[in-house]
């Protein structure tokens, strides 16, 4: 027994005298620290130590935040967080929010497997990155593998490849990091403006000839959907688009569907769907036949001018 | 004879040399179309300087060289340029080529040969190498006038021929040595005069004992003939200069840094050509082999053949032939077509045949350290195997992968190939390349 309360007593003495020293020593080895940090690190932060912000994890950002402030410069920015994040790390320091904008990442490509025409089948390579010393799968050397290094590297379990073998990005999940533009070897993954409702769907700048037989949802650079819309330009042989919201029309004059717009279809129900694309093909054509009807019309009342035109020549003569 | 010298490491593959080792070198004929891509070497592109519909000739020029490392390309029949087109290249990525038309009758350009070349001065010879669009014809197309050139701090000592041509199945320098000896000794001592260097090593390795002897009698006093030991990679230069000289090339540096030029047997006959007779480079010696042809051999083919066209003329496919691989067994890439054209590089096509395709899956490392042993370069192969197998690159620095993996590792599949746990050691190594490389790019 008596050993036993021996034994407590130690314990306790020794753990009185520690506590008493700790509590001293914290006290004269204090390190001041902005509480702030903390707080941004614990509050505002996404908190998934990505690294997209070029820090070593939250802490370091909200370090980096903090000195910024104190300095007066430009606050650097949490591309996960995006817009949102900025707002609250603004408001909770006091200082005046420049709005950015947000984005989200786009795989440029549509060519499933039974789309693209396939190159090789490359025995013990599991990865882009070495495929594509290799040339790649496809007979395009500009799209989609499909072995997803891109959805192993994703920390936000933001891309997935589905049926097509084909990598599609979530909106919704994705917080334009842009770990996945990094580890693509094609680049065919690219940061878009959240808001953007029409994508062109190829990344394809092989010439006319290259493209047509290597993928038959490939980009030609044709131009005509220049021609509905100026918010596409070519380069390369490549569409771009610029702009937010594009016109019905040019989605509709592209001759291979490479043009997508997501008030529409989803891109990952365009690429995957096959109801998907049969419903598109129906507008197409009924927007193409209303079309040949206009022309037509137009080309009757043409006619009709012109020959009422030379009737009242006629008459003129006459007279 | 005294002893065959050798390197550290090593492995010995089964050669399968004797299918074309003793057939005559043959004159392909004139493809119908060719198809030449403007990278057929190491270093910046070739820009085209043709049109489409344009005519041209045997040996005329048709893009110029894109840079100081860089290498002209030639017509190599005459006809009509068809275009420039993107076309399947032996390493990989499809590449533009300018695709040529024969009109059948093989028209040549006016050569001009050099007068006297060993009275001239060597900046003559240079520039007519160059103009040549010589490249290195061992497999790694590094342009020749560039290593006629070094650097005026680096003394170079020695001039080394690699007659080893270690890559099993390949007889292209092999046929050259026998048939072409007083050729390629001609332009192996005008390469050396070049670079004023008097001493000429020839190193062969000792299952051709045919070549030793013929290259023996016509260098004479002039060199040094040095038999080596048949191990694979013998060819490989720095191994070559660690067999011959004893001197060890530091990693991520040329062979010049210890006062070495190594040329190859073909790249040596090209100069000749190239100066003596004033003939661009537009044909090698391609040796077409493996257990999948119908008949082997050594065929002088034009740049920018399709290997088809070479397959059907030596008498085709055997109907078990099951792979195309450009180059030899060990080194040499899996093609997935045979419409890819000839280029500079290419020494060897090799068909296998479906029995000889064995993929045996691979298990863990059971670290034997065999291919510790078998490295040439002196790596850890294992350890960095493991390493890449799991991702875990940032337990070896940028400085590191670069230096190791990337420079000095020439992917010579020893470590492969003894791995008794069946592990792909060169992919790992290739795929760690590429991540690297890719990490580089977007930086």
């Amino acid at each position: 027994m008596n050993e036993i309360i021996i034994a407590v007593v130690v314990l306790a003495g020794i753990g009185l005298v520690a506590g008493i020293l700790l509590s001293y020593f914290s006290k004269v080895f204090h390190v001041e620290q902005d509480p702030r940090i903390e707080e941004i690190n614990e509050n505002i932060l996404p908190g998934a130590n990505c690294g997209a912000c070029g820090y070593a994890g939250c802490i370091d950002f909200a370090r980096a935040v903090i000195e910024a402030a104190q300095s007066g410069e430009k606050l650097p920015e949490c591309p996960p967080g995006g817009p949102d994040v900025a707002q609250e790390l603004a408001s909770f320091l006091g200082l005046e929010h420049e709005g950015s904008e947000r984005k989200t990442a786009l795989v440029k490509c549509a060519g499933t497997s039974d789309r693209a025409t396939e190159r090789a089948y490359i025995r013990s390579v599991h990865d882009c990155r070495t495929a594509a010393l290799f040339g790649g799968n496809k007979e395009c050397q500009y799209g989609c593998m499909g072995y997803g290094d891109c959805v192993k590297a994703c920390p936000y379990d933001a891309i997935h490849i589905y049926q097509g073998n084909i990598a599609i990005v979530d909106p919704e999940k994705c917080t334009a990091c842009g770990i996945c533009v990094d580890v693509c070897p094609n680049d065919v993954i690219e940061l878009v403006p959240a808001n953007r409702q029409t994508h062109v769907l190829c990344n394809s700048q092989a010439p006319t000839k290259a493209t047509r037989s290597a993928c038959s949802v490939g980009c030609i650079g044709c131009k005509l959907c220049q021609r509905k819309d100026k918010d596409f330009s070519i380069e390369n042989n490549l569409a771009i688009y610029n702009g937010n919201k594009g016109k019905e029309e040019a989605a509709y004059a592209c001759p291979n569907d490479v043009i997508v717009n997501t008030w529409q279809f989803p891109v990952v129900a365009f690429v995957e769907s096959t109801t998907a694309r049969e419903k598109f093909a129906a507008r197409k054509a009924e927007y193409k036949a209303q079309e040949k009807a206009k022309r037509k019309k137009a080309a009757a009342a043409r006619k009709a001018k012109k020959a009422a035109a030379a009737k009242k020549k006629k008459e003129d003569k006459s007279e | 004879m005294s002893k065959a010298k050798t390197f550290k490491g090593g492995i010995h593959p089964s050669y399968n040399k004797h299918l074309s080792e003793h057939k005559e070198i043959v004159e392909a004929p004139l493809p119908k179309m060719v198809a030449l891509p403007l990278s057929q070497h190491i270093g910046a592109p070739a820009n085209p300087i043709v049109k489409r519909k344009d005519k041209v000739k045997s040996g005329q020029l048709i893009a110029e060289a894109g840079g100081f490392i860089s290498a002209p390309v030639h017509a190599s029949i005459s006809g009509t340029i068809k275009g420039i087109e993107p076309v399947e290249h032996p390493l990989g990525k499809k590449v533009d080529a300018i695709i040529i038309e024969s009109d059948g009758k093989d028209e040549w350009i006016d050569l001009n040969p050099v007068d006297n070349p060993f009275d001239v001065d060597p900046d003559t010879i240079k520039n007519k190498i160059k103009e040549a669009g010589i490249v290195g014809l061992g497999g790694a197309t590094f342009p020749s006038n560039v290593k006629l050139s070094p650097p005026e701090d680096k003394k170079i000592e020695f001039i080394i021929l690699n007659g080893a041509e270690c890559e099993p199945y390949l007889t292209t320098d092999h046929r050259l040595m026998v048939e072409k000896t007083e050729e390629i000794v001609t332009g192996l001592k005008l390469a050396a005069q070049v670079l004023g260097v008097n001493k000429i090593y020839i190193g062969i390795e000792t299952n051709k004992p045919d070549a030793i002897k013929k290259m023996e009698k016509k260098i004479g006093n002039d060199g040094q003939v040095v038999p080596l030991q048949v191990k694979y990679p013998q060819g490989s230069e720095k191994q070559l200069i660690s067999a011959i000289t004893g001197r060890e090339t530091p990693p991520t540096s040329l062979p010049m840094e210890v006062g070495a030029v190594v040329f190859n047997v073909g790249t040596t006959l090209a100069i000749y050509e190239a100066v003596f007779k004033g003939k661009p480079l537009v044909e090698r010696v391609v040796t077409l082999t493996g257990h999948g042809i119908k008949n082997p051999g050594n065929f002088r083919t034009r740049f920018g053949t399709y290997v088809a066209e070479l397959v059907d003329f030596s008498g085709g496919y055997k109907e078990d032939a099951a792979k195309l691989v450009l180059g030899g067994p060990m080194m040499g890439r899996a093609v997935p077509t045979d419409g890819i054209p000839i280029i500079k590089g290419t020494g060897g096509i090799l068909v296998m045949t479906q029995s000889e395709l064995i993929v045996r899956e691979y298990s863990d490392c059971i670290r034997c350290g065999k291919c510790i042993e078998a490295c040439p370069n002196n790596h850890n192969p294992q350890l960095l195997g493991i390493l890449i197998e799991q991702e875990k690159f940032d337990k070896i620095s940028d400085e590191q992968l670069e230096e190791i993996v990337l420079d000095d590792c020439f992917e010579c599949g020893s470590c492969t190939y003894v791995c008794p746990a069946h592990r792909p050691m060169v992919q790992f190594f290739q795929q760690a390349k590429s991540y690297y490389n890719n990490k580089k790019k977007k930086r």
